[in-house]
């Protein structure tokens, strides 16, 4: 019995241990210890390194292109968080008091969210944003708002907004989809005795729905800062330039500090890569994921409601 | 007969949809409105894309769809001068592989860090959490290091062991969560039948998992369906690519030969098998993505 419960923990566990620290562990102590060598090139073995100090992290710092992606990351996280939590809630709300086939629309929401990112950003690039054939410009053209028809949204000057604004459109449906079925979790008698007590709607929202609805917030709140801190995806592809600074994060700064700006990988280029810088963003960002972690659980309230 | 109030006979729905006082029933009505916007605009991002991978490239400047019927020309000339379909091959592989993998090595890993316990468990759980919260680029560099050293950066497989290795602590959480609800009496009157533990786990414990697998799976499938980083970096040759990063060279190619038919035609490839497990398991994947929310 007992050497069969062994066999057990062995035959089950170590597989996933295993996996565990070659790919997590490993890896994460491996990028901090770069972060303090001096290593130029990602194929370089690790005797060519040489040790640095905290050098790496100085010149991150001063570098100019990475206080803007870190800018454009805390814009996408402030800016783009409220835009989808607000909407998000609101949706939910709306459809969680009833709607004429609302199951259909709440599918209809989720759906861009399912679709390959990189198609979705093809999508909102090649035809929505377009200035020929454009949706938006389609639209707007139809509204009689042809100053708005004819902003260029893919230019410099606009493409952090397109890119924030295609990303929440793709990143509502998840939020919209976890607050309604919060919201669904809700006793009935709550709503029916502050209606009868002729609570408006703001304060049956504000007073009963969002205190019971506020754990799966924190939830969501907790994806969305982890989301931007590795926000990589969008920012690579919506941009045709690599390592456009309108578009740019730490996240894809540092993929081009380790493999350089080329699309494939195949190619690594030999210059301008920074492995060790690389991986000081790494570590960067690791720390301010904790930050951020910490901050979280500082100001959601930590009192649980009985329901 | 008595007559009662609408909402009294379908009492469960009813006092949660109503809404209180005229400026509620007003932004509701906005909120309805809104709602419907969004959805007409969602369908017509989607449906005019796939109308127009059935369109001759100067009609879709015209943005006359389908002016001259249905043409097939943008899918058949990413099939043949840009193999698409091999790509997608490669993709159904990685992915079919990875999920399999995954459920095969997370699901015992889960059910013994929720239902036993021994020393460092704790331990597992916590790490595990953890590294959820974990910028992916974080661990790109060495593991691509580790790989060249062991020439493994070019072999087709490759990306499957990265797909298995870094997705073991998403599916393993998310099966803790679900295998904490499976009850343990009929894994021990198991063993009192004489099956050892390992038989006790796949003959009574597994079919009974059942819907939590089958729900990580279709999230996988879809998660690892659209993943980019780690197919930008482990599949570099070419022929081994995703299909996700050969849209990605195959819009660049399309935008300078000016041909936006095969570009929507590649975009509608792409995304078909989703859309397509989308509607037709939408219910499980609403429950699973909820799942956190039910479990509260």
């Amino acid at each position: 019995m007992k050497k069969s419960l062994h066999r057990m923990y062995l035959a089950f566990l170590s597989p996933v241990v295993i996996a565990f620290l070659v790919a997590y562990l490993y890896p994460v102590l491996r990028t901090v210890q770069m972060s303090f060598y001096e290593v130029s090139d990602i194929s370089s073995s690790s005797d060519t390194w040489k040790f640095v100090g905290l050098f790496n992290y100085l010149d991150l710092f001063s570098r100019q292109l990475f206080l803007v992606s870190f800018r454009n990351m805390l814009l996408i996280f402030l800016a783009g968080g409220a835009a989808v939590f607000l909407i998000s809630l609101f949706f939910a709300w709306v459809l969680h008091k009833g709607m004429f086939m609302g199951e259909l629309w709440r599918n209809l929401i989720y759906l861009p969210t399912v679709i390959t990112p990189v198609a979705m950003i093809t999508v909102w690039t090649q035809y929505v944003y377009n200035n020929r054939f454009g949706l938006l410009k389609t639209i707007f053209e139809t509204l009689g708002l042809d100053t708005l028809a004819a902003i260029p949204w893919t230019s410099t000057q606009y493409a952090f907004w397109a890119m924030l604004l295609a990303y929440c459109f793709c990143s509502i449906g998840g939020n919209l989809l976890v607050y309604m079925a919060a919201m669904k979790k809700i006793p009935d008698d709550l709503f029916e005795a502050a209606f009868i007590d002729g609570a408006t709607e703001g304060k049956i929202f504000f007073r009963i729905t969002l205190p019971l609805i506020a754990d799966n917030i924190k939830t969501q709140f907790t994806f969305w800062t982890i989301g931007c801190i590795g926000f990589f995806l969008w920012s690579r592809v919506f941009s045709v330039v690599p390592s456009d600074p309108t578009t740019i994060t730490p996240a894809s700064y540092m993929y081009d500090q380790l493999f350089g700006t080329s699309i494939s990988s195949n190619a690594v280029a030999t210059s301008g890569t920074n492995v060790g810088m690389g991986a000081a963003i790494g570590v960067v960002l690791c720390l301010v994921t904790v930050i951020a972690m910490a901050v979280i659980n500082l100001i959601f309230p930590k009192e649980k409601y009985e329901m | 007969m008595k007559r009662y109030p609408r909402y009294c006979l379908t009492q469960k729905s009813a006092p949660a949809s109503r809404v209180s006082g005229v400026a509620g029933k007003a932004v509701h009505l906005f909120g309805k409105l809104l709602i419907l916007c969004w959805c007409a605009f969602t369908v017509a991002l989607i449906g005019w894309v796939v109308l127009a991978s059935f369109t001759p490239t100067r009609d879709i400047f015209q943005n006359q769809l389908l002016a001259d019927g249905l043409n097939m020309d943008g899918y058949t000339t990413i099939m043949d001068r840009y193999h698409i379909m091999s790509y997608f091959f490669n993709s159904v592989l990685y992915t079919v592989c990875a999920c399999a993998g995954l459920i095969l090595f997370c699901a015992p890993a889960a059910f013994v860090m929720t239902k036993f316990t021994f020393r460092g468990r704790r331990v597992f759980q916590t790490l595990f959490s953890i590294s959820l919260g974990l910028p992916g680029v974080m661990l790109l560099a060495p593991l691509y290091m580790m790989l060249v050293k062991l020439d493994l950066h070019n072999f087709r497989g490759t990306l499957i062991i990265v797909y298995l290795c870094t997705g073991i602590s998403a599916t393993t959480v998310y099966l803790m969560g679900f295998f904490a609800t499976v009850p343990m009496t009929i894994f021990e009157s198991g063993l009192i039948d004489g099956c050892s533990h390992i038989g006790a786990f796949y003959r009574l414990i597994v079919p009974l998992a059942k819907p939590g697998i089958v729900t990580i799976t279709i999230f996988n499938f879809i998660g690892y369906w659209n993943e980019y980083i780690w197919a930008l970096v482990f599949s570099s040759k070419q022929a081994n690519r995703t299909l996700a990063v050969a849209l990605q060279t195959l819009v660049t190619s399309m935008q300078t030969t000016g041909n936006y038919q095969g570009l929507f035609a590649g975009v509608v490839i792409v995304f078909i098998p989703t859309v397509i497990i989308y509607v037709l398991l939408s219910k499980q994947i609403m429950s699973g993505a909820t799942a956190g929310a039910v479990k509260g």
